[in-house]
């Protein structure tokens, strides 16, 4: 068998399960698998949406790759789910699509969320770029791009793990190494701590595609924390997008 | 000394010199009212044309006027949110 691939028992694993359930297990965590992407999805939407008009009247680069993180997100969570579902399926339901299904959807996974760290990395150094060059916004693709294709090639999640982990290690140390002393002062700003909380708690998530590793009480935590920090980027962005925006007056 | 205007105050001074002069102002008058070189006057002049914010009318003396346009108001009318959204996000 190869190692790098999930066995015919791995859906247990995957989820959690700790040696053979019964069905009322897995549809517990079926619940939770669907309320935590329902919060983390309903979230990247509405608050893509929300900031909609405003990218719109002002075409700002900073808003562009905002909105882009939460637009990547959220498809990454939705093929996450598929995955996760994928899993679940084959253990509880029998159905099977099984491991032909495992390598098209970890690529499209890693093509999306690479975009995201990606978009997180760029809407922090967005005012350091000049913008208007579309070149930056090619090589953004073209990194998930190869990053989704060692992926496909691999057929490994753990590789899909490291290569966001560069990533992000190399994001921290672009912020780091950066020269302006403005912006290294706003290093640990609520909001740096939000979108680096935002790119880790997805790289701990992916362990969900690795074997056996994470308990249920870790995987129920990590989640808590996971949708508390998506709900507090969208409490931020209602507190400052009022449904009653419409009505400011004119400085 | 003056702050340093960033890109977003400069795009808001320069759309709202055109509404205070009732929607209609040759060129040369904003240049001098917006108070940034020629040279970047005229590169944000560019952008925001091509962006639709502005847009340039010809009178019946065949002079070059510009005015906003409908998104050239609306940005006047959320900067106020725009702003505090982008100092929000760091963006």
């Amino acid at each position: 068998m190869n190692p790098q691939f999930p066995g015919p028992r791995a859906g247990n694993a995957l989820l959690g399960f700790r040696g053979s359930q019964f069905f009322g297990f897995s549809f517990e965590l079926l619940l939770i698998e669907l309320a935590y992407f329902l919060i983390v999805f309903g979230v990247c939407l509405i608050v893509y949406l929300k900031t909609r008009e405003l990218y719109s009247i002002s075409q700002h680069r900073g808003l562009f790759h905002f909105r882009n993180i939460f637009l990547f997100f959220g498809v990454a969570y939705f093929f996450r789910l598929v995955q996760v579902l994928n899993f679940l399926s084959q253990e509880t339901l029998d159905l099977g699509l099984g491991r032909g299904f495992f390598p098209f959807v970890m690529p499209v996974v890693s093509f999306f969320s690479t975009m995201a760290l990606l978009s997180l990395l760029m809407s922090v150094l967005t005012r350091n770029i000049d913008s208007n060059v579309k070149r930056v916004d090619y090589t953004l693709y073209a990194i998930a791009f190869v990053s989704s294709l060692v992926v496909f090639a691999t057929r490994s999640e753990n590789i899909m793990m490291a290569i966001q982990t560069i990533i992000l290690a190399v994001s921290v140390l672009f912020l780091f190494v950066e020269p302006s002393e403005k912006t290294r002062k706003r290093l640990f700003s609520p909001n740096r701590v939000t979108y680096l909380l935002l790119a880790v708690l997805w790289i701990v998530n992916l362990l969900a595609f690795s074997r056996a590793m994470l308990s249920l009480e870790f995987k129920l935590l990590l989640y808590c924390i996971s949708a508390a920090v998506f709900i507090s980027v969208l409490l931020r962005v209602q507190k400052r997008l009022p449904p009653n925006a419409k009505k400011t007056k004119p400085s | 000394m003056q702050r340093k205007r960033n890109r977003l105050e400069i795009i808001y001074t320069i759309l709202g010199i055109v509404r205070q002069n009732t929607n209609s102002i040759r060129p040369t008058p904003l240049l001098r009212y917006t108070n940034i070189s020629s040279q970047s006057f005229s590169e944000y002049y560019k952008e925001l044309l091509e962006k639709g914010f502005l847009r340039e009318e010809l009178d019946r003396k065949q002079r070059k006027f510009v005015s906003l346009t409908d998104k050239g108001f609306k940005f006047l009318e959320k900067y106020r949110v725009l702003k505090g959204f982008i100092e929000e996000f760091e963006l």
